[in-house]
């Protein structure tokens, strides 16, 4: 079959996460439930999520999920204005913000930074991360040890570490939510028994959406930009997409919310060349707005993907429609959507002979040092 | 022999038992003995109060909230404070019930229902019903 030619690393991590996301959402769970006491959990009354890259778009993916589990207000804040713009005030009575740091490594010096000075402001700091010795889980009052399995495929795409992080976010909230009564807890275990059949159901049409995604990047392997929209959790998917383009192939990628795209980036002049994938569910808030965006994008050229969960919505002729398995909460339905832009991105990767990350080539030395992530100068002003 | 009861409840709610265990003892055909009832939850209990009027449960219920407010200060923190307190409840009303039999019929007096008392819910739940003959 052609397209085992084209297997990558990217695609293998892709087809570990169904069951990566059934085995860790039980020990995520339990090594993360009394993590934060019932006292301090009353006390809280606004949450912030912080990160980098992927850990940032895990935060955008979940933020819906988080205010509607949890009932507070959740903001999800770049590291670097948490680490040197967001003012003390903003913080209140001591114990009242909960900053939630996701990263996997630990390691990257701005969130350590940002998550250092919160705590300092008296927020109740909380690091999810896969490290225990690394500067973030020094700096944090807390953390949740992250346990990926090493995986043969190897690593470094992000792609198993997102999903872990979005779900610990997702099991946070659920536990918050819990304890301040918002529901019962068999409430609590059927949202917990909703991501493992969720998961099952993407594991079950993993192979369809695969032989979709493969097709789809030999038909755009021509492509010089692309864009992906979503609003509401599936703007952290659109993030997520326009990421692993960038570092997959290194061609010109962009996300935008849906309502943004109409105000502004439906002016970008590279029509023909683009690709554009958005994500919108039958159910979902963004319904009514993605039919009328849809409109539009069916009117222009272009190639045009809509990721949805339903084989009844209209789309525009020309639209390829990914079908994913339909989630009971939309807020959760980010946890695995991503999946069919990882897969695309790989296979991109492949065709146009890309090396992930530019690795070693010329013109690109200057940005392949970790050690710019990791050994950036950490500052501790007021 | 067994008897299981399985039933629905309400937040808080207060469910007559008494009509089906009455059913389960007259079926088994025992006229002298004891009917031992338990139920196998930690918030919820089982108790004998009067029948008549639904406001005696209005009362209960709220006594046992004044007893055993829902604090966030509890030691069990592994559930939510509700849970907790339901224990406390629990424990307060029990889970267990021993009731004399004689001449084919539990001896309850006239005012007397049996009844379950859930501290959490809506649930699904259920009550053992053990007939033990005297011999």
């Amino acid at each position: 079959m052609e397209l085992e030619k084209y297997q990558n690393p990217m695609r293998e991590n892709v087809y570990d996460v169904p069951g990566l996301c059934q085995a860790q959402c039980k020990k995520i769970e339990a090594d993360s439930r009394m993590i934060l006491t019932v006292p301090e959990i009353y006390e809280l009354r606004r949450i912030i999520v912080t990160g980098c890259g992927d850990s940032y778009a895990a935060g955008l993916s979940m933020k819906t999920a988080l205010e509607y589990l949890t009932g507070l207000p959740v903001e999800i804040v770049p590291a670097m204005q948490l680490a040197r713009y967001e003012q003390r005030d903003t913080f209140g009575k001591p114990g009242s913000v909960l900053v939630l740091a996701v990263s996997n490594s630990g390691k990257v010096s701005r969130v350590a930074e940002a998550i250092e000075r919160a705590g300092r402001f008296g927020a109740l700091t909380l690091a999810l991360t896969g490290n225990a010795e690394c500067p973030l889980a020094k700096a944090a009052k807390r953390n949740v040890l992250l346990q990926i399995p090493a995986f043969s495929a190897g690593s470094g795409n992000g792609v198993r570490s997102y999903l872990v992080s979005m779900l610990s976010l997702l099991l946070t909230g659920i536990r918050i939510g819990e304890v301040k009564l918002r529901y019962m807890m068999s409430d609590s275990q059927m949202y917990r028994d909703e991501v493992a059949r969720y998961a099952e159901e993407f594991e079950k049409k993993l192979e369809e959406i695969d032989s979709e995604m493969f097709r789809s990047a030999r038909e755009n392997m021509d492509k010089r930009s692309f864009e992906f929209l979503g609003s509401g959790g599936n703007y952290g998917s659109a993030w997520f997409g326009h990421a692993k383009i960038l570092e997959a192939t290194g061609d010109a990628a962009s996300y935008n919310d849906m309502e943004s795209w109409m105000h502004l980036n439906c002016f970008a002049k590279e029509i023909e060349g683009r690709f554009m994938m958005l994500f919108s569910n039958a159910d979902g808030p963004d319904r009514s707005r993605a039919e009328e965006v849809l409109d539009v994008l069916g009117r222009m050229k272009g190639s045009l993907t809509v990721v949805t969960d339903s084989n009844e919505t209209a789309l525009p002729e020309k639209a390829e429609r990914i079908l994913i398995p339909r989630c009971r909460f939309d807020w959760m339905s980010p946890l695995l959507n991503y999946l069919p832009s990882a897969l695309l991105a790989g296979y991109l990767s492949c065709m146009k002979g890309e090396t992930y990350g530019r690795s070693g080539q010329k013109g690109w030395e200057a940005v392949g040092d970790i050690r710019l992530i990791t050994g950036s100068r950490t500052e501790q002003k007021e | 022999m067994v008897h299981v009861l399985e039933f629905d409840t309400e937040k808080d709610g207060v469910r007559s038992l008494t009509e089906e265990i009455s059913d389960i003892v007259a079926k088994s055909g025992v006229q002298e003995g004891l009917c031992v009832i338990h139920t196998p939850h930690t918030t919820a209990g089982i108790t004998i109060t009067s029948k008549w009027d639904e406001t005696d449960f209005a009362d209960i219920k709220s006594e046992f909230r004044r007893l055993v407010p829902t604090r966030v200060d509890f030691y069990h923190q592994f559930d939510t404070p509700e849970d907790a307190a339901g224990h406390i409840k629990s424990v307060l009303a029990g889970c267990n019930m021993t009731l004399i039999l004689h001449e084919g019929r539990l001896m309850l007096g006239s005012s007397q229902g049996i009844f379950f008392l859930e501290f959490d819910g809506p649930r699904r739940r259920q009550c053992y019903v053990s007939i033990v003959a005297e011999h």
